[in-house]
């Protein structure tokens, strides 16, 4: 307290000092104002102290940096004027000179000096500082001299009238105030040379720096290098007085090296002689804005690149037909120039046939929102060959639609190349079958000859032969049944693959085929001192299948199972009736089959080579036919071997009830109007020994589940009558047991399978397995040489 | 007894002469002929007992033959064997339902052909209970 300067003395009496300096406070915007007594003689600051508004206390402070010599020469000044100035050098480093005010009469030994310490910008004209003086100054005087027993008047309630006087223009300078410093957009003010001598808390936070760093700082510390350029040049224009702001996008940088995009703009405020005197910068952060066009701008760049890159002509067209848009990557690929479709009707552009589908499907998707319509048209471009386009037309909102046309010529093209080539193909298969069969047809006429006579050698109806002819006969009549045996396979293979190998099925009992098989194989058996051994149960139920066609298997088999067996082994026929399948098992002893020659076996013209002894005379065609004929009988050829260990052949013949359903009951209802596809569907299951029904429509699909249960349903959703409620409907018939339901349905369907509920569904085309599969997944039927 | 006479219709002449044989061993009377034309002829002079006839022959096909037969009232009852090369499932119904009263297929067994003659000529003898 000691230090305390005097001026400032006990509280009571400087109360009205107080008042006054708060006064001052409040109208510069000063954050502190320095006193300090100034002897008039050796102008030496004795003492100072501080005040500061928000404290309204004193503190003894030294006043730095105040040399004498420049105190004599501020009072000079001050003398010389009214008695204030501004500080013209700087106070501590500081840009903006503080407001300088001297108190004391000149009689005085000692002078009060006042240094409003002022916030950087908060004044800036000299005039201004002195009409802010003007009503405190006789009102501190009057306080200094009260305090110093001069004019003992001078009250706080004078004060308080100036302050009332003072009250209006005030308090609209402290909401200027207010205004600026709580502006949401940044606002600052930059000198002449460009640093900022006033920012706003906005501004801070914007450029990510604080007050300090950036008062007297230039403003290209925050600008953006890449953007500096092209901001001086706003700048210079702007001093140059050729436009009075300026406002510019770019970039800044943060306190923290971060980038941000402000819109900045810049005004100049002129001083009495009309050059700049300070700039007023307002910025706004428009990071977010930038950021949504810079991927607005990437998203259009893409859509761009994307519509380059497509082959194919976009329209874009408005409802009512006129084009709006278009995109072609190359401008032959248009019917007309592509100056006379913008702004034109498809009627006026487009042939009327093109023109019409193209409205039509208009007219669709319009109505349609969201759904594609696809037309094909052929159309001759610039006099060139008819060429063929795929059109598809989708609605981009209710005004406007996209047409996305390709051209498809070479595919067509393609297309009808492979069916040409797929026709001459089987044109050549079947003229190979018919070759095949008239061939076997001519030969059978000489091997009547051949065989009846030896025969008839063989009979010695017409004379005794002697034991070397007897066995020059047997040769001949050996090699005759050989090519006659060669004659009928080639007959048959030619038959089934030709599709003309019919079938004729009938009830027969197991062993009428393998007693007619017997008498043919007993005696190759025997000459081969291989043993035969037939094991059929007597109970053994009848078969319904051809039976000349069973014979025929059987009989290859037991004839290949004799020719591989060495003498000394057996072939056994085993036969075995299980709840679908009956299976007849060929087993013989012989030199059994490599595993490489496995893939083969089955192959037309292909013998196993590879075995232990040499080939044997066949034909190579037993086997094919075999399998070909039990897969006509809806069954399967299957064969187990190591080489050395013999070979089994196991047929698996599906059982047919006596009504002809499935043993097993399996009992599908095909629900499908496509005659055709509902046939294929069918013959591929009663093949395979599944009872099929078929309904035309989803109203008496539902009359045939009522009347008897399924096995499974196999529905081809487009079918008449098959609402979205089908699958509830059919297993509401049976809800102690519900019917599995396969729907059956082309690609862009598929979410209707969804709304059905339906167990499984099949997409078109699918492979006669997938079928067999799914309805083997839903335990309905079971196809054991199906393997998932 | 007479021998029973059989025309054979056959146009190739190793099984026209096998035929001959079989037939003549097992003691019928064997008329020949190698086309529908001389088969035409002979049924002119002569009625037999049976003909046998290979289907694919030139000069209009033994079915044609078959026809003119059953058309003529003194052919109508003669027993018409068909022997031919057709393997095909179903032929065997097919010929029979055109009204051939036999059919063979090549290549003919020796030993059950003769009988098989026998047996048609039988079935349409008079008396015969079908």
């Amino acid at each position: 307290m000691a230090e305390r300067l005097a001026l400032a003395g006990p509280v009571g009496m400087d109360r009205a000092i107080d008042d006054v300096l708060g006064l001052l406070a409040e109208a510069t915007g000063a954050s502190r104002i320095w006193l300090a007594e100034v002897t008039r003689r050796d102008a030496i600051v004795r003492e100072a102290c501080a005040w500061s508004p928000e404290r309204t206390t004193w503190e003894s402070h030294d006043l730095p940096g105040l040399p004498a010599a420049s105190v004599a020469d501020l009072l000079a000044a001050l003398d010389a004027g009214d008695g204030t100035c501004t500080w013209p050098a700087g106070w501590g480093g500081g840009r903006t000179g503080p407001l300088l005010a001297t108190v004391g009469s000149a009689g005085w030994s000692a002078r009060t000096l006042l240094v409003a310490e002022l916030r950087p910008g908060a004044l800036h004209r000299q005039e201004e500082a002195r009409r802010l003086f003007e009503p405190i100054h006789p009102l501190l005087a009057a306080a200094v001299a009260r305090r110093q027993g001069e004019n003992p008047e001078a009250s706080t309630c004078e004060v308080a009238a100036v302050r009332h006087r003072k009250g209006a223009s005030s308090d609209a300078a402290h909401r200027l105030r207010l205004t600026f410093e709580h502006a949401a957009v940044g606002l600052g003010h930059l000198d002449r040379e460009g640093r900022w001598v006033l920012v706003n808390e906005r501004l801070c936070q914007m450029l990510g720096r604080a007050r300090e760093d950036l008062l007297g700082h230039g403003w290209e510390e925050c600008s953006h290098p890449d953007d500096l350029d092209r901001s001086r040049r706003a700048v210079d224009e702007l001093v140059a007085g050729d436009v009075p702001s300026f406002s510019l996008e770019k970039r800044y940088v943060r306190g923290d090296g971060s980038e941000m995009w402000g819109r900045v703009t810049v005004s100049a405020v002129p001083d009495d002689r009309g050059a700049i005197d300070y700039r007023i910068v307002a910025l706004q952060d428009i990071d977010a804005e930038q950021r949504i066009a810079q991927a607005l701008r990437a998203s259009a760049e893409r859509n761009r690149a994307m519509r380059e890159a497509i082959p194919d002509l976009v329209f874009r067209l408005d409802r009512g037909g006129v084009y709006v848009d278009f995109h072609a990557p190359d401008e032959m690929m248009l019917y007309t120039s592509p100056d006379a479709i913008i702004g034109r009707r498809v009627r006026d552009v487009l042939p009327p046939h093109v023109a019409q589908l193209c409205m039509d499907a208009l007219a669709f998707v319009t109505a349609h929102p969201g759904v594609l319509r696809q037309f094909d048209y052929t159309l001759s471009v610039h006099g060139d060959r008819e060429r063929h386009y795929e059109a598809r037309m989708v609605a981009s909102s209710p005004d406007e639609v996209w047409a996305i046309v390709r051209d498809v010529t070479t595919w067509k093209e393609r297309e009808a190349d492979l069916m040409e080539a797929r026709r001459q193909a089987e044109v050549a298969n079947r003229a190979k079958s018919d070759f095949l069969a008239k061939m076997s047809h001519e030969l059978r006429t000489p091997l009547n000859g051949v065989l009846g006579f030896s025969e008839l050698l063989e009979q010695e109806l017409f004379g005794p032969l002697n034991d070397r002819q007897r066995g020059f006969v047997e040769n001949i009549l050996t090699s005759g049944r050989h090519l006659l045996s060669l004659v009928d396979d080639v007959l048959d293979l030619a038959k089934v693959e030709a599709g003309r190998l019919s079938m004729s099925r009938e009830w027969t009992p197991l062993s009428d085929i393998v007693d007619g098989v017997w008498r043919v194989v007993q005696p190759m058996a025997d000459k081969a001192g291989v043993a035969l051994e037939a094991r059929v149960p007597d109970d053994f139920p009848a078969m319904y299948v051809d039976p000349r066609r069973i014979r025929q298997v059987l009989y290859n088999l037991l004839s290949n199972g004799i020719k591989f067996t060495p003498s000394g082994g057996w072939v056994t026929l085993r036969a075995r009736a299980e709840p679908r399948w009956f299976r007849l098992e060929v087993e013989d002893t012989g030199c059994g089959i490599d595993p490489e020659d496995m893939p083969r076996l089955f192959r037309e013209f292909e013998q196993a080579s590879s075995g232990p002894r040499e080939r044997p005379e066949g034909t190579g065609l037993g086997l094919a036919l075999t399998r070909r004929l039990v897969t006509l009988h809806g069954g399967t050829v299957d064969v187990r071997s190591r080489p050395g260990e013999g070979a089994t052949f196991i047929v698996s013949l599906p059982r047919v009830a006596e009504s002809g359903e499935a043993v097993s009951g399996s009992h599908v209802l095909v629900v499908d109007d496509d005659v055709r596809a509902a046939s294929l569907v069918e013959r591929l299951l009663e093949a395979r020994g599944v009872d099929t029904n078929v309904a035309r429509s989803g109203e008496e699909a539902l009359a045939m589940v009522t009347r008897s249960r399924p096995d499974a349903v196999l529905v081809e959703i487009t079918t008449p009558g098959v609402q979205d409620d089908f699958a509830r409907r059919v297993a509401a018939r049976w809800p102690e047991d519900p019917v599995p339901i396969i729907a059956l349905t082309v690609a862009d369907a598929e979410p209707r399978c969804e709304a059905l509920d339906v167990t499984d569904h099949l997409v078109k085309p699918f492979a006669h397995r997938e079928l067999l599969l799914a309805l083997e997944c839903t335990g309905a039927c079971s196809f054991p040489e199906v393997e998932s | 007894m007479t021998r029973p006479r059989v025309l054979v219709v056959e146009d190739n002449a190793m099984n026209r002469m096998l035929v001959r044989e079989i037939l003549s061993h097992a003691g019928f009377e064997v008329l020949e002929a190698e086309d529908v034309g001389s088969g035409r002829a002979r049924l002119s002079e002569v009625i037999p007992d049976a003909v046998v006839m290979d289907i694919q022959l030139p000069g209009g096909g033994g079915e044609s033959l078959l026809q003119e037969m059953r058309a003529a009232p003194r052919l109508a009852d003669v027993p018409v064997i068909a022997v031919t090369a057709f393997a095909m499932n179903g032929d065997r119904e097919r010929f029979l339902e055109s009204g051939f009263d036999a059919y063979v297929s090549k290549p003919i067994d020796t030993r059950t052909f003769a009988d098989g003659v026998r047996a048609a000529i039988e079935r349409r003898a008079p008396g015969h209970v079908a």
